[in-house]
């Protein structure tokens, strides 16, 4: 049928659109999707299966899909793999490619693999690929697998995440969930009612014919049309609800832009990612329709009842001349009707059930269609469409009927995934032969209403959903209340819901397929039962039933009704896998929504960044801030830039932007207390205006960082922190401060508030003495070690005589916005601007430990010969206890010496392993390595086992297949008694 | 000594708009309408910090001498906003005059009174879509806030404070995240409304 002859509620008869599938020009109208578009054009084989490449056509009409996976816009930068055709909207130049095929969909020589299917078994590679190993095999079966290609360049699009809470959510828009918010928002409720679809009312695309539809369809839209007017309500369409978490938080996929042309996308979030808080959620996901395990279903041509109803009536699709429908239960009749009354014939319904009620006996009849009752369809022919079928009658005869369309409907099983998601239980209903959510509540404040608790009728949804409505609103305490359940709606069908089970159909020697998109067949269920997979969740993986895109919506109920009659269990006894999220894929670039580039992670900015810039800083990323590495003046490479910035600052002064260093205050009356609890050494004893080192061990006794504290006045101190402890530490505080024992202290993180300067060198002082500053900075007024708090040129500042270079220094604060013009007068007094990795050289030449880098978590303050510091402490604080285990103690821990090449012109890295010999095991490792331009050669750092009794040892470093012959020495390299410090 | 505000910041990813507003108001274009940013760099900000959690039903204005009504929310604009547990506030002050706060409450041994004016930027966001754009930028949703209600979001080691005042949202953040912040309001009213 051509494509513009279509009437259809779904579609445009006047809107067409081209577009191109595996390289075909095509037409259809505005309101399809590729699916049916494709269907219209007579295009039945759109994708090959996964393991045996068999031809496939479509199956169902939406998130069910199974077989239609396509690749939208193969080649171009908004390519994307593995979207179900049934979901994709038609627009506007849109390119799709079938998948998993080679050449063509139409000619693929895989399937070859069909005439060996017999060797392909469940669970062949586990058996199959033992020897040598699967790693011999892995990169060939991993290159033949998959569906679709990953694109390699970089998303061009847009993602976006939006967060938004209400008093109800409503997941679905069909009879019982418009329902539901229809009178929830006449309640007053702020309601977010999202649905899946580009249009609401998902079911009466298909339920009931004639009039009945056309009534329904009305009706959905009046309510539609009802409840997006209202001010509390915000209807979000083309939106998956794809997970319940805990407290009632679901996320959200809003296909924004999709349904465009790429054209008109620019400026559009493509896909919205909304994490959603709602006091309360009704659910009403529908209700996914089951095939039929019969031979061969599936050929291309046989697909679901209400995926045939949906093509013929919602879309106008003529799908073929001559179909036949296969059932077990009344509802299917409805999709029968629908699609022989949407202009594609049913010629004939196979019902296996004995009896059929006088109603759809005589509709069926109306219509002329042969009924074939008591009997089934037990196998298909037509490679790549459907030619005819093999009935087998209640008396066991069989015949072959030719049609060119199957519909088949084995059942319904509701779309239980997000109640399941929310701690619901399910119960199963022999009546009904499904899944559906018990009666009691789930964990999280949820209702589930429609077909997704197994109300199968529209009108009784409908009125469910209303009383639903009310019994939330009284929960709510809403001051309208919902509407009383009392006018129904009349128009709604109501069709009574009788199922017969009808998990296999036997008697054909062909495969019958369980799980279309896995290859997963009948077979297959009994061999796993056989080889005792007899739990439904290693059945799962021995077959991959229910994996991939399509998360088995089709399949699952099937594959473990038939391992139940393989077993000889009930569906309930076998139960069901879990319902995992998300519902339906998630692109990753929805979860990372604006984090991407320059967002994807907050970059931190010095105050005087723009200064460092000035005078040629080297910007590099040390943990989240952007700090100067060093200062390039002229043609100067990076090691003559750093080894300059060290004899400078070695032999005159240099200044280096220490702002990010972690800065803490605290004050109260058990500050002394606190501070000796968590730290190693005492504090009580410290004067006031006086500087300690000091260092915090976590609860192992290992180190967890270092820093200088400052006593400002009896009861406030002010601790220093590493740059990246800072965090830790006021972590620590705060624990200790709430679990301990009710310090009476308050703590404030004060790091961003001060922009600090180390002006560092032997001429430092008079830097400082040039500066407007109100503090007294001669050697007996300011000794090292000293604190003082004034003003420079008017502006708060803090002094600390305090240094990490070996150097003297005086550490200048002040208040953050002051920063840059601070920096710039210290520059102009003749100081030398030098960066962090000559900061690190002149530490490590006076070996000065860097945690983190110096220390793993169990090195405690002995193994970095600082076992004085804590010994020395009579109060008990973190750590102590757990230092002083045998473990902690032993000698043969590995503890940090100094190494120095015995050939000084030898070079030497940080990670070199420290070795007797060749094939010797490690002893440890070079923590830190550097080029002392004061020294002229290697220096390093290196936790070695039994280290500090080894000292004047040699051994060698190993690195890149290399030896070194290395002597053991003492940690400090340079100016060991501290003369330096103390000018 | 004059303070140096980073321009740089916003300037680097092409908010000019937001880049002039690092001095005053700003509107947005495109569809966002009214949307208005309104930065306030030099907005005195006073982190308090008890030594013990308040009790629930101690209101801060028990401890200084001033009239209930001008907490949280006064007359001369200073508002303070709980924290931690009730023992960490944030004063706040769109204009002169926080001393006579800060005097009272230094004299507290058991407060810790501290300057976050550096280190915390604000700004103050209005307009029709402001609860919108604040909701797309991964803040809390803001749309149902009442009058003086806050929130606060973690933001890499940092926390973000959303408070509604009047007909607007005020926000502070850490200085240092301010180029972050401009970015991302930059795209964010790049793309067009629902």
């Amino acid at each position: 049928m051509k494509t513009d002859d279509r009437i259809a509620p779904g579609v445009s008869d006047t809107q067409r659109v081209s577009f191109v599938f595996d390289g075909k020009s095509y037409k259809g109208l505005v309101g399809d999707t590729l699916a049916s578009a494709l269907l219209a054009n007579g295009v039945f084989v759109v994708g090959r299966s996964f393991k045996l490449h068999r031809p496939r056509g479509i199956l169902a009409a939406g998130a069910d899909e199974p077989n239609a996976i396509v690749q939208l816009e193969p080649g171009s930068e908004h390519s994307e793999p593995d979207l179900k055709a049934t979901q994709v909207e038609l627009y506007e130049g849109l390119t799709a490619s079938s998948v998993n095929r080679w050449p063509s969909v139409d000619l693929d020589f895989g399937a070859a693999l069909g005439v060996l299917k017999r060797f392909l078994p469940a669970g062949f590679y586990y058996k199959t690929f033992m020897w040598p190993n699967w790693h011999t095999f892995e990169p060939s079966i991993r290159k033949a697998a998959g569906l679709g290609v990953a694109p390699k360049n970089a998303d061009p699009d847009q993602y976006d995440i939006r967060h938004a809470h209400c008093d109800v959510l409503v997941v679905g828009a069909g009879p019982a969930g418009l329902a539901a918010a229809d009178s929830l928002s006449k309640a007053a409720a702020s309601v977010i009612l999202v649905d899946e679809n580009a249009a609401v009312g998902s079911s009466f695309m298909w339920m009931a014919s004639d009039a009945g539809r056309q009534h329904s369809l009305d009706w959905a839209l009046s309510r539609a049309e009802a409840v997006r007017a209202r001010p509390n309500v915000r209807v979000l369409r083309r939106t998956t609800a794809t997970g319940y978490y805990d407290d009632n938080t679901l996320t959200l996929l809003e296909r924004v832009a999709e349904h465009l042309p790429i054209a008109l996308r620019a400026g559009r979030v493509k896909q919205r990612l909304w994490i959603v808080r709602a006091t309360h959620v009704v659910i009403a996901t529908g209700a996914h329709e089951r095939p039929i395990v019969f031979g061969n279903n599936d050929r291309p041509g046989i697909m679901l009842s209400n995926a045939g109803a949906t093509y013929a009536a919602h879309y106008g699709v003529r799908l073929g001349a001559s179909a036949i429908g296969f059932t077990n239960n009344d509802r299917a009749y409805e999709a029968f009707f629908s699609t022989h009354d949407g202009g594609t014939p049913v010629r004939d319904i196979v019902d296996s059930r004995a009896t059929l009620s006088d109603e759809l006996t005589s509709a069926c009849r109306s219509r002329r269609i042969t009924l074939h009752l008591g009997a089934v369809v037990c196998n298909a022919s037509g490679r790549k469409r459907v030619k005819s079928v093999e009935i087998r009658a209640a008396d066991g005869k069989s015949r072959i009927v030719s049609c060119d369309l199957l519909l088949m409907s084995g059942g319904w099983s509701p779309a239980v995934h997000l109640y399941s998601q929310a701690q619901g239980r399910l119960r199963y209903d022999r009546d009904l032969a499904m899944f559906r959510p018990q009666a009691d509540p789930a964990r999280e404040r949820c209702t589930v209403i429609g077909s997704a608790n197994g109300t199968m009728g529209a009108q009784s949804a409908v009125l469910e959903a209303m009383n639903a409505a009310a019994a939330i609103a009284a929960r709510l305490c809403l001051e309208a209340g919902a509407e009383p359940a009392t006018p129904k709606p009349k128009d709604l069908s109501d069709t009574q819901y009788r199922i017969s089970p009808l998990w296999r159909v036997e008697g054909s020697r062909a495969s019958a397929w369980v799980d279309f998109q896995n290859d997963v067949t009948e077979s297959d269920v009994r061999l796993a039962s056989r080889e005792n997979f007899i739990s439904v969740e290693h059945l799962k993986r021995y077959t991959t039933m229910g994996m991939a895109s399509d998360q088995g919506k089709t399949s699952n109920v099937n594959a473990l009704a038939l391992l139940g009659v393989a077993t000889d269990r009930t569906p309930d006894q076998v139960g069901t896998t879990r319902f995992r999220p998300p519902y339906s894929p998630v692109t990753i670039g929805a979860f990372g929504g604006h984090a991407r580039g320059d967002l994807f992670i907050p970059r931190r900015y010095l105050a005087a960044h723009d200064a460092h810039l000035r005078h040629h800083a080297q910007i590099l990323e040390y943990g989240s801030w952007m700090r100067p590495a060093f200062y390039r003046l002229g043609s100067e490479t990076d090691e003559q830039a750093w080894n300059r910035e060290v004899l400078h600052v070695r032999s005159k002064v240099g200044v280096f932007d220490g702002s990010p260093l972690g800065k803490i205050e605290v004050k109260g009356p058990d500050v002394v207390a606190l501070l000796n609890a968590v730290y190693a050494n005492e504090l009580g004893t410290l004067g006031i205006g006086r500087c300690r080192y000091s260092v915090i061990l976590n609860e192992g006794g290992g180190i967890l960082d270092d820093g200088v504290i400052a006593r400002l006045s009896q009861n406030h101190f002010l601790v220093g922190t590493s740059s990246a402890g800072v965090q830790r530490v006021l972590e620590a505080f705060e624990y200790w401060r709430e679990s301990g024992k009710g310090f009476r202290v308050a703590i404030m993180q004060a790091s961003d508030q001060w922009a600090t300067y180390a002006i560092t060198g032997p001429e430092s002082r008079r830097v400082m003495q040039s500066l407007p500053i109100d503090i007294d900075t001669s050697k007996d007024a300011f000794a090292h070690m000293s604190f003082r708090e004034g003003h420079l040129d008017g502006v708060p500042c803090r002094v600390a005589r305090v240094s990490f270079s070996g150097e003297m220094t005086f550490e200048l604060s002040v208040p953050a916005h002051y920063g840059r013009d601070v920096f710039e007068r210290i520059i102009a007094a003749d100081a030398v601007p030098f960066g962090i990795e000559a900061l690190m050289i002149m530490r490590t030449e006076k070996g000065f430990i860097h945690v983190g880098v110096e220390t793993e978590p169990s090195t405690t303050l002995r193994d970095v010969g600082m076992g004085a510091l804590g010994s020395k402490k009579v109060l008990p604080f973190v750590g102590q206890r757990a230092a002083k285990r045998t473990a902690m103690t032993h000698e043969s821990r590995l503890q940090l010496v100094g190494i120095e090449c015995v050939d000084r012109s030898q070079k030497i890295r940080a990670g070199g392993h420290l070795v007797a010999g060749p094939g010797e095991p490690s002893e440890g490792h070079l923590t830190s390595c550097i080029w002392s331009p004061v020294l002229k050669k290697y220096v390093a750092l290196a936790l070695l086992r039994a280290g500090a009794s080894r000292l004047n040892q040699t051994i060698k470093v190993y690195d890149d297949g290399k030896f070194t012959d290395a002597r053991i020495v003492g940690t400090c390299f340079l100016d060991p008694d501290g003369e330096k410090l103390r000018l | 000594m004059a303070p140096a505000f980073s321009t740089r910041t916003a300037k680097s990813l092409g908010f000019e708009k937001a880049a002039k507003a690092w001095g005053g108001a700003a509107a947005v274009a495109t569809s966002w309408g009214d949307l208005r940013i309104d930065a306030r760099p030099l907005l005195q900000k006073i982190w308090v910090t008890f030594a013990t959690p308040l009790a629930n039903d101690l209101h801060v204005s028990d401890l200084v001498t001033l009239p209930a009504a001008r907490m949280p929310l006064s007359p001369t604009g200073i508002y303070a906003l709980a924290i931690n547990r009730y023992n960490k506030l944030l004063l706040s002050e769109d204009g002169a005059g926080i001393e006579h706060v800060t005097s009272e409450l230094s004299k507290r041994e058991d407060i810790l009174l501290g300057d976050a004016s550096c280190a915390i930027s604000s700004a103050v966001v209005w307009g029709k879509h402001a609860a919108e754009m604040l909701a797309r930028a991964a803040f809390v949703d803001v749309a149902n806030f009442a009058d003086g209600e806050y929130a606060r979001m973690q933001f890499g080691h940092s926390v973000v404070i959303v408070h509604k005042y009047g007909d607007a949202f005020w926000l502070h953040w850490p200085e240092t995240l301010t180029e972050y912040m401009f970015g991302w309001w930059a795209l964010i009213t790049s793309f067009e409304r629902d």
